[in-house]
């Protein structure tokens, strides 16, 4: 990953500002090449890194997660604040004031991400840094992401491997014991967890099994038993040294009936379609409006608004989108989860989520661990061995 | 909940002077809507809202593909979905354009979480919305949050118990001859809080064990949260169990220690520290006090035993739709404790061998005072594991 330190270090240097501050999770992330404990359900608590462009970048965290990120191997310094300095963001702000200041910033020009900061939290920042120029490096930032290094597809690879074995582990569990002693939702959700965990990965984000009519929306409550005859989706993401992966996999409970087996062959179809132009040089829209016409000629009907895909990177979804409106062009090194949403007999919502890097040919699978081309089949009766 | 909380809000509407708020926060428009998704908060360049003008119906707005499932756990039925433009806050902000120039007189005053909604997208809106006054009304929903109603308490009571009882139950499984690894006994913590039908959903829906050296950080296997690793716990060590989880998206925050074998006594004296700090901030906690100063007489005592707390943390924090929010019991929170309000204590100290020892106590103000809810035991004493079967 070291190049990826060289490419940021370089995106710096090479700006207009003189200092990029980061305050997103998922940017603090990427930056500082670490992962932070779960900060994005802590809307009240902020971490931030600060990278200048000449000088020691520092990330500014409170104390509970100071060690976790230095343990992780960050190389800059840490500057940890006292929450009882402030409410909420204030001890925050007052120790970002106090870097800015001491670093000679403070009538500078710095850049930072204004889709991630919160309008009231930047009007402080502001308010105690009048002279400093503020100007959005969204753009930059997204530019960086969205092409991957090497090594951060490398990870990316891992991950999709890892979620799914953690995947097939789960359903092992699930054969064999679906009439005896019977299973429940809950309960197969949370094994796909734990044998994503055991792979390897470093942390389980969206999770959702979705068995028969619960199937037919996006995520419903991990309530209820497994039953006979239902049409499954199982969606996992999960991140391997906080990249990610965005996976989804269907099966059915018992032998499936041929309405299911064709569904699932359409949304196999779709997917084809799709890859024919996943490739460099084409605009995401282009690969949208392909699979849109595509479906209508075989008259196939899928889910169009959600679009067909999304960026992984170092959040489960992020640029570039396969929709509609994202003009953006596909380039080597961008990493993209192709899903296309089709409907199964009882309106099941079907997809068959994988994740493929985008190479100077063509596309490249990441998640290749199992071919998920047919349903997967989840019977047998309980032995005990 | 429903009528209680959407009760609580429109008298706060209107007694406010706002036409409509505007809510763009996955916590607020939880607490507003009463739909429990998990995931909304991973998604950064997606964005969610709730329109709610006053002495009418709200409108949430969505993207299309999580309608359905919000339309499943909401009670607010009225939604507007809108076609995502990656890095662009504009679909949205047409729909809440929309909505306001349909419902609110021009120049109306409109409420907008601004500690919540990002910059780009709130600079788009202010734009859009050049004849309408958009004003803060983050303190408004502070103070609808921070005071439970009684089916809120109820639920964080659930929560509460349910996450000590969980802890408590991968406890009873421990033994120091028989020990497992911090993974095993991580995972017991989970399956024991799956059996109680608490949420595993949800990235920080989690579980920790950690033992012996491990327990002198917050995170010993950095970046694997909550996985565990292969340490096996020796006896008289220190093993530290703490789970974050839900009940219909209320949280809670615990902790328990648990000593391998009856204690040394240099592990009661240690253990002491966390009851001596608890039994102050119980005689503190209590309605026409502010927050600030129960942390000052938490710390004052702290000093007065020579017992050593992490300085640059809070001593605790609210409880709700999130895990954590006010009150604080910080030095910097000036908020006048009330009855209904909910602190989770969770007091970090030093151990003799460094060990960051832990246990977090869920506390309800009520009229006279305080109660203490969810204790599956008595944490007077930690749990104490038996030597063998």
């Amino acid at each position: 990953m070291d190049l990826l330190k060289q490419k940021i270090e370089a995106a710096v240097t090479e700006t207009d500002y003189d200092a990029v501050l980061a305050m997103g999770v998922d940017n603090f992330n990427y930056l500082t090449r670490t992962v932070l404990p779960f900060a994005e359900n802590y809307p009240s608590r902020k971490a931030a890194v600060l990278l200048p462009k000449e000088g020691t970048p520092v990330a500014v965290i409170p104390q509970d997660w100071s060690q976790a990120v230095k343990d992780q191997g960050w190389q800059g310094e840490t500057l940890v604040y006292d929450e009882n300095q402030g409410y909420e963001t204030g001890a925050f702000v007052k120790a970002v004031e106090e870097l800015i200041v001491g670093m000679g910033l403070d009538k500078n020009k710095i850049g930072f991400d204004a889709s991630r900061v919160s309008k009231g939290l930047m009007d402080s920042l502001s308010g105690k840094l009048p002279n400093v120029g503020w100007e959005p490096a969204d753009p930059m930032i997204r530019d960086l992401r969205i092409i991957k290094t090497r090594g951060e597809i490398e990870f990316i690879e891992r991950a999709c491997k890892q979620t799914d074995r953690g995947i097939v582990y789960a359903l092992m569990h699930l054969e064999g014991a679906v009439e005896n002693p019977g299973y429940t939702v809950a309960e197969i959700t949370e094994r796909i967890r734990v044998h994503v965990n055991e792979n390897g990965a470093s942390g389980v984000g969206l999770l959702n099994s979705a068995f028969g009519s619960e199937g037919q929306i996006y995520y419903t409550p991990q309530r209820g038993w497994v039953k006979e005859g239902e049409l499954f989706r199982m969606d996992v993401s999960a991140h391997y040294m906080g990249y990610w992966t965005n996976i989804g996999r269907m099966g059915v409970v018992g032998k499936p009936s041929p309405e299911q087996e064709n569904a699932y062959k359409e949304n196999q179809k779709l997917k084809q379609t799709a890859l024919e132009m996943i490739k460099p040089g084409v605009a995401c829209n282009e690969v949208y409006a392909h699979v849109a016409r595509a479906a209508e000629k075989q008259a196939i009907g899928f889910w169009k608004e959600p679009g067909i895909g999304h960026g992984v990177g170092a959040s489960h979804h992020e640029p570039p989108y396969l929709n509609l409106s994202c003009s953006t062009e596909l380039k080597e090194g961008m990493v993209l989860a192709l899903d296309i949403y089709t409907y199964g007999p009882r309106q099941e919502l079907i997809h068959s989520k994988d994740v493929y890097e985008i190479t100077e040919e063509g596309n490249r699978k990441l998640s290749w661990y199992r071919t998920w081309d047919k349903l997967y089949h989840v019977y047998g009766h309980r032995a005990t061995h | 909940m429903k009528e209680e909380v959407m009760e609580r809000v429109n008298e706060a509407i209107e007694a406010s002077g706002y036409d409509a708020l505007l809510v763009f926060g996955y916590d607020n428009i939880q607490y507003l809507t009463g739909a429990y998704l998990h995931y909304p908060q991973s998604f950064p360049d997606r964005y969610m809202a709730l329109f709610w003008p006053k002495e009418e119906l709200p409108t949430t707005i969505v993207p299309h593909e999580w309608e359905s499932s919000f339309l499943n756990l909401a009670w607010v039925n009225k939604t507007k979905t809108y076609t995502e433009k990656p890095g662009s806050p504009s679909s949205i902000v047409e729909i809440a354009v929309l909505l306001t120039k349909n419902t609110v007189r021009k120049t109306g005053k409109i409420g907008v979480d601004v500690n919540r909604i990002p910059l780009n997208l709130y600079n788009r809106l202010e734009s859009a919305l050049e004849d309408f006054q958009l004003v803060p009304c983050d303190d408004l929903l502070r103070e609808l949050r921070i005071k439970k109603t009684p089916r809120e308490l109820e639920l964080i009571k659930e929560v509460a118990g349910k996450t000590d009882h969980a802890i408590a139950g991968q406890a009873h499984h421990v033994l120091v001859v028989q020990a497992s690894g911090e993974m095993s006994n991580t995972e017991n913590v989970r399956i024991h809080a799956l059996e109680r039908e608490l949420d595993e959903v949800g990235h920080h829906a989690v579980a920790q064990v950690v033992t012996g050296t491990n327990t002198e950080k917050w995170w010993p296997g950095a970046p694997m949260y909550g996985i565990g690793f292969d340490r096996v716990p020796k006896h008289h060590e220190w093993m530290r169990m703490e789970l974050v989880s839900t009940v219909k998206g209320y949280w809670c925050n615990g902790a328990r220690m648990l000593a391998m074998g009856e204690m040394t006594e240099e592990q009661k004296a240690d253990y002491q520290k966390l009851v001596i700090l608890r039994e102050t901030i119980r005689a503190n906690l209590k309605p026409g006090v502010k927050a600030s100063e129960v942390y000052e007489a938490v710390k004052a005592v702290a000093a007065e035993k020579g017992i050593t707390m992490e300085p640059k943390l809070t001593m605790g924090a609210g409880v709700g739709v999130t895990n954590y929010e006010p009150p604080y019991i910080s030095r910097a929170d000036e908020t006048v404790l009330e009855e209904g309000m909910v602190v989770v204590f969770s007091p970090v100290v030093h151990g003799e061998g460094g060990e960051l020892l832990m246990n977090k106590d869920v506390f309800v103000i009520t009229e006279t005072g305080n109660m203490v809810v969810g204790w599956w035991k008595d944490w007077r004493e930690p749990f104490i594991c038996n030597y063998t079967y």
